[in-house]
């Protein structure tokens, strides 16, 4: 079996791959790069050369390309001592065209021109756009002189692989942050120091806690390793999209916060979160708190993240559904063309062929009528705003359990084992529990834990109509604005998903079921 | 008869390939303009263009320069190049926001802080709310009457009709904001959320008054070009938590500027020519020579390149906000060259405990499509002014029509606008004769542009033309003829239009009628205006539009810029005339038709009708019927004379490609485009008027083809 699990989790991990090959292939180089730019206001706002600049830069922030720009190359030669800052103000002075450029522009020009093209970039040259009347350029009409060098597909792909974990490390910190190394200590210094919570605490990393503890669920936490699925340019600007589905919600809380420095204040900074930014102690405020360069910190808030919410609702809305449909599922196939039957036929076909969103809002006005609210609450997040967004969840997963359920039910009423069982005298209820059932719920129990981890996806039409902060609307929102990498990110984390629930159902079956073995020996 | 129907087929296509071929198939190609940037600008827009250089020469007398600028206004209007078509507001809502407790100015932020708001807990009446805009407006006219004294009035009103008052405050909202720092944005969706944060030096109160906000003094140098302000010294930065991080001092406004520059989020190009030295920063990057300083502590001064009479009004933006220098640092924030917003430990802005507050509220928490809310800031100067709490805004991204009426219903949210879906909801609930007002429009004008110069055909292969050579060429010449342009504009029948996108109840009430808002400004004092050489006088009182209409009515123009019935220039449909748009059409047809018989061109006839394109997003039912409204609505009016072609553009990213975000006149693909708008910058006209300013000045000319 071990062999078998094994064989699986590497096919699963070859079609993550070349799923997201394909995802990134298709997003990357088919989709026009454009229109990242739809609901980006800035780039609407300028015109002519500034404009195809910024499309440039863009561009780059976001790996379609590689781009340097003269300016900044003229700034290198500068800090590497090869001009001086006169000498780079004298060269930095394009003429609209290369032929009016002036003696020390056209020197640097062909150099910089030399050197990138050396690299294998393609080098723009973008000409002044006079505003005619004798009135200079046009705004945004500046000469721009850069180089670029697209990036291959595959390229990108191997680097997305390669920089999807990031460990930290003791060599991150630029500046001088004294003895570097990553020590362990039962006494987390953020509790006081006389608490026992075993820390692991670095000095020249980008963390200062690579593994701590805390009170909140899952109790155990890490820095050493950050998950990069890909940065947002529309959705959450600039922020990784796994930071957006995990980092908590809500208002910020307060407690008690000793600071490094021995403070005692009430804050809601989270101590563990703290990430070095050099030269960051250089006020008076910040060293009454801290005593090095780790000041960035995060918030404590109220609520939980996206996932959190996500999979609290989903969750619960799965253990309901199951609770409810594999009861009633039994029930209509016992009672098959009886009243209970025909009932239940009735709320099948009625969630089957209205549309989800019609009776989600049915249901809603319904709840909202007998007091529920309609409208999440993130701050107090209690019980009853979780009734609405659950109800409507477990809804249409009901329907569909028992649909099959009955319909397995009954397939397997047919069966010759049963006939045999009847005519050995075994009673009906008898029959339906120990052997029916057992057969008709093997397909069942494979799907449970695909529903399980499908509620970290989140539900779109749900999270939508309550308002919940979930993880639903990522993949819409990210197609509609053609925010790419984070349509990457999620549709790598969907894969990873679908994977992992195949897996686990397959195995889930066979404990279920003992005619099925994932050994070959025993055939 | 079954060779005879193939007979017939083929003799049909053969047919329709001869007159595709005889006049040339749909052509791509460039068009070479006619004439020089520089002399179709003058050519269209030479009247508006001397009579507004004149405006701006008048920087002493404000209402000589307001009226001057209303009169110029009429001849922009007179061109026909601009239909101004809707604007935002002008729709049928209902609250529980006590009416003009928050500042009403048409430009800058000012109109979304609201420390000063009052909420109750019922819904409020509309004569309640009659009586207390009656009030408000007594208020503003008598100089010895205080924003505080209408507050305090409206008060002992709302007690004294069984209202009762609540200190949250709750609204609904459908765009996060991208950043927290409030200098490096010009969005809307930043700033509305941001300047409850940060307070400047002035600020508009509820009143519209300009008053002292941070500053508590200002003297400005009789050469109107130094404005030094003083400061009071009990503003105080503090941090997330509240927690006192630093005074505000003078320092904070010069590092607030230099990062404004540096960050370049669209707003420091309004600075550019008023400060001294702020456009060469960008290049030279040298802040020595940019003239915002501080003298000392409690001392900031601003030096300006030249009399801005305008200068004041842009404090209500938030260019001049301050920033704390050490807590910006200590961000990885960097300044001049080093400035890098994109370096892995640039922190300034990227979360709510990443910037400083100094205003009446603190950001507490941003989710994105969640919830935004902010709590009383106890360290605020000001903090006793502040009438509530907390204020909570609540996503809602407006796909279930009816989310925003039942959230107002059930007080989950204390204001709500009526749709037309849920117009009828409240008129069944009974709300709706009791307490929907309509709401006041606001100063973002759209605008249907008439593109004089088109050159483009297509846009990298995207909406390209169904005009042959000859059509384009027939075009260029007619869309060059006054009468033509304005027989265009008057045969829009714009309410029809509206109407679709906001239903026939609210069809009229957002309607603009000219490009400035009627009453952006209105004149001090009596002044006297040259209309036509004659001189004419407009008593103390009289609005922008009502100027704008003396002119039009002068010249004999059927547009109507301002109804003197309605006291209004918003809220009708002033410039839809199927008579006169008729009578245009044939002033303009013989001079056109002789012009294209002197090039070898067909004469334009029902039967060669002039072709307009008008590209559309196809995949939504509303921009499809409204384009389809416009059509009808044009060849009617014109009697079959002028065929609006719709280009058909099936993604929304193409659309804007199309008419929103291309980069300059020569690749504005389109003849007419209604996609855009303009939203002011300062309070003074020049702020809409500087749009259509030749020699790429003017952002707006790149929609008529030039620049």
């Amino acid at each position: 079996m071990g062999r078998y699990l094994l064989k699986r989790l590497l096919h699963g991990i070859i079609s993550i791959i070349i799923v997201v090959a394909i995802v990134m292939i298709l997003v990357f180089s088919l989709l026009n790069r454009e229109f990242i730019f739809q609901n980006d206001s800035r780039y609407t706002k300028i015109n002519e050369n500034a404009k195809i600049v910024y499309k440039y830069e863009r561009w780059e922030d976001y790996g379609y390309l590689k781009y340097t720009n003269y300016n900044t190359y003229l700034v290198e030669q500068v800090s590497n001592g090869v001009i001086t800052e006169e000498e780079r103000v004298e060269a930095a002075k394009l003429g609209a065209t290369s032929i009016e450029d002036s003696a020390a522009a056209k020197k640097w020009t062909l150099k910089f021109e030399e050197d990138y093209k050396a690299k294998g970039y393609e080098i723009i040259r973008l000409n002044g756009v006079m505003a005619g009347g004798n009135r200079g350029y046009k705004s945004g009409g500046d000469p721009y002189l850069f180089a670029k060098k697209e990036r291959n597909v595959f390229v990108r792909i191997w680097e997305y692989f390669t920089n999807l974990l990031q460990f930290d490390n003791i060599h991150y910190a630029s500046g001088d942050v004294g003895e570097r190394g990553i020590t362990f200590t039962f006494f987390d210094p953020a509790y006081g120091g006389d608490t026992f919570a075993p820390a692991i605490i670095g000095n020249g990393t980008k963390h200062k806690y690579l593994l701590y503890f805390d009170g909140n669920f899952p109790f155990i936490h890490q820095n050493l390793i950050t998950v990069s699925l890909g940065k947002s340019y529309s959705i959450n600007r600039g922020i990784d999209i796994a930071t957006t589905m995990t980092e908590s919600q809500g208002t910020i809380v307060q407690s008690e916060v000793i600071y490094p420095t021995g403070l005692k204040a009430m804050s809601s900074d989270n101590l563990h979160s703290a990430q070095y930014i050099q030269g960051s102690n250089n006020d008076d405020f910040s060293r009454t708190k801290f005593t090095d360069d780790y000041t960035s910190v995060t918030s404590n808030k109220v609520a939980m993240s996206r996932i959190g919410f996500s999979f609290v609702i989903g969750i619960i809305s799965v253990i309901i559904s199951y609770l409810i449909a594999v009861p009633l599922g039994i029930l209509m196939a016992r009672k098959k063309d009886k009243l209970a039957d025909k009932i239940g036929t009735v709320y099948i076909v009625f969630i089957l062929a209205v549309p989800s969103l019609a009776y989600i809002l049915m249901f809603k006005s319904i709840g909202q009528s007998m007091g529920l609210p309609g409208t999440f609450d993130i701050e107090q997040s209690t019980f009853p705003y979780f009734v609405l967004p659950i109800i409507s969840l477990a809804l249409p997963s009901i329907a569909s359990l028992m649909k099959w359920l009955r319909r397995y039910m009954i397939d397997q009423m047919n069966s010759d084992y049963v006939k045999f069982a009847r005519s050995g005298g075994l009673s009906d209820s008898e029959i339906f529990r120990k052997h029916i059932f057992k057969n008709a719920a093997i397909p069942i129990v494979h799907g449970i834990p695909g529903s399980v981890l499908a509620c970290m996806t989140g539900a779109i039409i749900t999270e939508s109509v309550y308002v919940v902060p979930g993880t639903g609307k990522f993949l819409t929102n990210a197609i509609n604005f053609y925010d790419n990498s984070v349509i990457v990110g999620v549709a790598f984390f969907y894969a990873i998903l679908s994977v992992i629930s195949l897996i686990l159902g397959d195995i889930l079956m066979a404990l279920m079921d003992p005619r099925i073995s994932f050994s070959t020996k025993g055939r | 008869m079954k060779l005879r129907k193939i007979l017939l087929a083929g003799a049909a296509a053969g047919a329709v390939a001869f007159t595709l071929a005889s006049c040339g198939g749909p052509n791509q190609d460039p068009l070479e303009p006619l004439d020089t940037e520089e002399n179709i600008y003058n050519k269209v827009f030479g009247d508006f263009y001397t009579l507004y250089k004149d405006a701006k020469k008048e920087t002493e007398d404000l209402d000589k320069r307001y009226a001057q600028m209303a009169v110029s206004e009429a001849k922009l209007l007179e061109t026909g190049t601009i239909l101004p078509t809707t604007t935002r507001g002008g729709q049928y809502a209902l609250t529980r926001v006590v009416p003009r407790t928050v500042n009403s100015t048409l430009w800058g932020n000012d109109s979304d802080r609201f420390h000063k708001i009052l909420v109750t807990n019922e819904m409020i009446k509309k004569e309640d709310r009659e009586a207390l805009i009656a009030r408000w407006k007594v208020a503003k006219v008598a100089t010895a009457i205080t924003d505080a004294d209408y507050i305090a009035w409206a008060k002992t009103y709302l007690a004294a009709h069984n209202y009762t008052l609540k200190t949250e405050y709750n609204a609904g909202y459908s765009s996060d904001p991208n950043t927290y720092d409030v200098l490096a944005t010009s969005e809307q969706a930043d700033s509305e959320v941001l300047v409850q944060c940060v307070d400047g030096l002035l600020e508009y109160d509820e009143l519209n008054n300009q008053e002292f906000a941070i500053a508590n003094g200002l003297t400005v140098s009789s050469d109107k070009k130094t404005y030094t302000f003083t400061l009071r010294q009990d503003a105080k930065w503090v941090n997330q938590d509240g927690t006192d991080y630093a005074p505000v001092k003078a320092q904070d406004f010069v590092t607030g500027f230099q990062h404004m520059l540096d960050s370049k989020g669209g707003l420091e190009s309004l600075t550019y020519g008023v400060i001294k030295g702020a456009a060469e920063y960008a290049e030279s990057k040298d802040f020595s020579k940019v003239g915002v300083t501080a003298p000392d502590d409690y001392t900031v001064k601003f030096e300006l390149e030249e009399v801005t009479p305008y200068f004041q009004t842009m404090f209500a933006y938030s260019m001049f906000s301050p920033m704390n220098k050490a807590f910006y640092e200590a961000q990885g924030g960097k300044f001049g060259s080093d400035f890098d917003a994109t370096a892995e430990d640039y922190k300034y802005g990227t979360a709510p405990n990443k910037i400083l507050y100094n205003g009446p509220f603190i950001l507490k928490s941003a989710d994105k499509e969640s919830q935004i809310v902010w709590e009383k800031n106890a360290s605020y100067y000001g903090a006793t002014t502040v009438n509530v709490n907390k204020v909570t805004w609540k996503y809602n991204d407006g796909k279930v029509t009816t989310k925003a009426y039942d959230d107002f219903k059930s007080s989950t949210i204390d204001s709500c606008l009526l749709t037309s879906a849920t117009i009828s909801n409240a008129k069944t609930d009974n709300l709706f004769n009791t307490y929907a007002y309509i709401s006041d429009t606001e100063a973002t004008t759209f605008i249907n542009f008439f593109n004089v110069n088109r050159q483009a055909f297509t846009t990298d292969g995207i909406a390209p033309t169904t005009k042959n050579k000859d059509q384009k060429l027939t075009m260029q010449i007619a869309s060059l003829n006054k009468d033509l342009r304005l027989a265009l504009q008057y045969s829009v029948n714009r309410k029809a239009s509206n109407a679709i996108s906001v239903g026939d109840d609210l069809a009229e009430l957002s309607l603009r009628n000219s490009y400035t808002p009627y009453n952006f400004v209105t004149l001090s004092k009596a002044t006297k205006v040259k209309i036509n050489g004659t001189e004419t006088n407009f008593p103390a009182g009289t609005t922008y539009g009502e100027i704008i209409q003396a002119q039009l009515t002068a010249d004999g123009s059927t547009i109507k810029a301002y109804d003197a019935d309605k006291k209004s220039g918003d809220g009708y449909d002033g410039w839809y005339n199927p008579t006169s748009a008729k009578a245009r059409l044939d002033a303009a047809l013989p001079v056109i038709n002789k012009e294209l018989e002197a090039k070898g061109l067909k004469p334009i006839s029902k039967e060669n009708p002039l072709v307009v394109e008008y590209p559309t997003q196809s995949s939504s039912e509303v921009y499809l019927g409204k384009a389809n409204v416009l059509k009808q609505s044009v060849e009617t009016a014109l009697d079959g004379y002028v065929k609006v072609e719709i280009i058909n553009l099936e993604q929304r990213a193409d659309w804007l490609k199309v008419c929103y975000s291309y980069s300059n006149g020569k690749v504005a693909n389109f003849d007419i485009n209604d996609l855009s708008g303009w939203g002011p910058d300062y309070g003074d006209p020049q702020t809409y008027l500087d749009t259509m300013l030749p020699y790429g000045d003017g952002y707006m000319l790149k929609a008529l083809g030039l620049w």
